[in-house]
């Protein structure tokens, strides 16, 4: 179901999903029935089958599980290359999203990211992960 | 244990497969295929009760198999529409049990494809746009990859392993003159990494084709394979595993890692074998990597070890594990769908016997995958000659 806000397709599902990245926050589904976290959103928690859940904010911190540098796009548009990558949230779930301002020689498995948000090629505000200044 | 309605195939074909086909379109090709696997099995037209086949149109509901009803022994017994059964392992699985039941006797299988594949990125054949993969451009390469970095980052797998896998393959297709790839020079590990990256780690020529062609089958009943003429090749044990609806998220190394092995611990017991009675490997190879992580699920080394495990001649006519002698989906053919036929037939062939320059000698049990790792799904098919 395409929503006359956004000019991306968005389901009802999604929707609270774009708001949110368009103001700079990462919300993920949490069951209200077991507590954990899913994702992508889906009408029954993964986890419990329950469909009483709620968007709840994540830290915004994770780790690369795996990453790919993509040279063609399967898209028209996309400006390559770019890295896809598969990031591991704390709260428990996994999300793919595109990894910004890490030197290719910085990538690796295990490499501790943080939230940012950026435009993506359709134009739409995507989380994105950037690499997470050390704490001093 | 065998039975009277055990499913058994009679009849295959493969169209001509290019990287394009200049005036042929899915529906036509589609034909030809049918066509050409019904005279193969020595059938009439008629005999089949049971549909699985792509309608590609135009004209009637896309993918309705039913709209194949004039052109059998209408009206049918059976029919199966959705796009990943009209093809493969999947296919062969569905209609041997609808075959087993007796809910029909005879079933055709398969699809074709000609004409520009679109770009939206959706998944193929859905027709449709991918909500949480079309805006990252999470390209199908981009899935395998992701599992084979991890793999790499976990046990030191290297892109030189992976390219020999590439390389064998592709030479094997080089010499197959169905191949789309068919003649050439050799290809070496060399030629593999300096081909462009398409998604690092896999370079283009780790990657499978994209390309035009069809694939149809035929199969019945043991007791009427009897008494045709051709050689029926048994349908000896199968089985499916899916680890997540594919294209939503990424896939995980650590849930993904041997996936399939749960399915191929089934048919090898449906089919009382086990994996050393296996002459013959059709192994889906939508890349390189994805043939050695199958051979770590296949349990022939352990997990982490597939890199060494497929290294020097073992894939080749020469080794203990011939591999996509055909060349596979690498250099014969992938097409969207009928690859996944592309691979049953390829076993059946062999166990029938007399391909030349590829043929295992004396073959008798041929082991056949689809999809994989990446896919977060893997079916598997044991053939045998009785």
């Amino acid at each position: 179901m395409a929503d006359a806000a956004f000019d991306f397709p968005v389901t009802t599902l999604s929707r609270p999903y774009w708001e949110a990245a368009a103001r700079g926050r990462l919300i993920a589904p949490r069951c209200n029935a077991c507590q954990r976290f899913f994702f992508a959103p889906e009408v029954a928690c993964t986890h419990c089958f329950s469909t009483d859940w709620s968007w709840v904010e994540a830290a915004g911190q994770g780790e690369v599980y795996s990453y790919t540098t993509i040279h063609r796009a399967p898209v028209p548009g996309m400006a390559t290359p770019y890295v896809l990558a598969a990031v591991e949230l704390p709260e428990g779930f996994a999300m793919f999203a595109h990894l910004v301002d890490c030197p290719p020689e910085a990538l690796t498995c295990g490499l501790p990211v943080e939230v940012d948000f950026r435009p993506l090629h359709d134009g739409r505000i995507a989380p994105v992960f950037k690499p997470r200044q050390p704490s001093v | 244990m065998a039975s009277a309605r055990d499913p058994v195939v009679v009849g295959v074909y493969l169209t001509q497969q290019a990287r394009t086909l200049p005036g042929r379109t899915s529906h036509e090709l589609l034909i030809e295929a049918v066509k050409g696997a019904i005279a193969d099995a020595g059938i009439d037209r008629r005999d089949i009760d049971g549909v699985a086949l792509d309608w590609p149109g135009p004209g009637g509901a896309p993918g309705d198999s039913a709209s194949w009803a004039p052109y059998f022994g209408a009206p049918l017994k059976w029919v199966d529409s959705h796009f990943m059964d009209t093809t493969g392992v999947r296919g062969v699985l569905k209609a041997g049990a609808a075959i087993s039941a007796g809910l029909c006797d005879t079933v055709v299988i398969g699809s074709a494809r000609a004409g520009p594949f679109n770009t939206t990125g959706a998944a193929v054949g859905s027709g449709m746009g991918l909500e949480w993969i079309d805006p990252y451009g999470a390209s199908t390469m981009a899935y395998f990859a992701l599992v084979a970095r991890r793999h790499m980052h976990q046990f030191g797998t290297t892109s030189q392993q992976m390219a020999h896998v590439a390389a064998v393959i592709r030479n094997h297709g080089r010499t197959n003159p169905e191949a789309a790839l068919y003649g050439g020079e050799p290809v070496t590990i060399e030629d593999i990494l300096a081909s462009p990256m398409i998604a690092d780690p896999l370079h283009r020529l780790d990657c499978c084709l994209m390309n035009e062609g069809g694939a149809a089958l035929i199969m019945t009943t043991a007791e009427r394979a009897r008494d045709l003429a051709v050689k029926g090749v048994r349908v000896a044990g199968g089985a499916m595993e899916f680890a997540q609806g594919n294209y939503i998220n990424p896939p995980l190394y650590r849930d993904v890692r041997t996936l399939g092995q749960a399915a191929l611990a089934r048919a090898f017991g449906q089919a009382g074998l086990s994996v050393a009675d296996v002459d013959v490997f059709c192994i889906y190879d939508p890349c390189s990597f994805e043939v050695l992580r199958q051979f770590e699920m296949l349990g022939l080394c352990g997990e982490g070890e597939g890199g060494d495990f497929v290294a020097g001649d073992r894939l080749t006519l020469k080794g203990d594990c011939p591999t996509n002698l055909d060349g596979g989906m690498l250099a014969g053919s992938w097409t969207g769908t009928s690859q996944l036929t592309g691979k049953v037939i390829e076993g059946v062939r062999q166990i029938r016997g007399g391909l030349g320059a590829r043929q295992v000698t004396d073959a008798e049990v041929a082991l056949v995958t689809n999809a994989g790792s990446g896919a977060q799904h893997l079916e598997t098919l044991l053939l045998t000659g009785s």
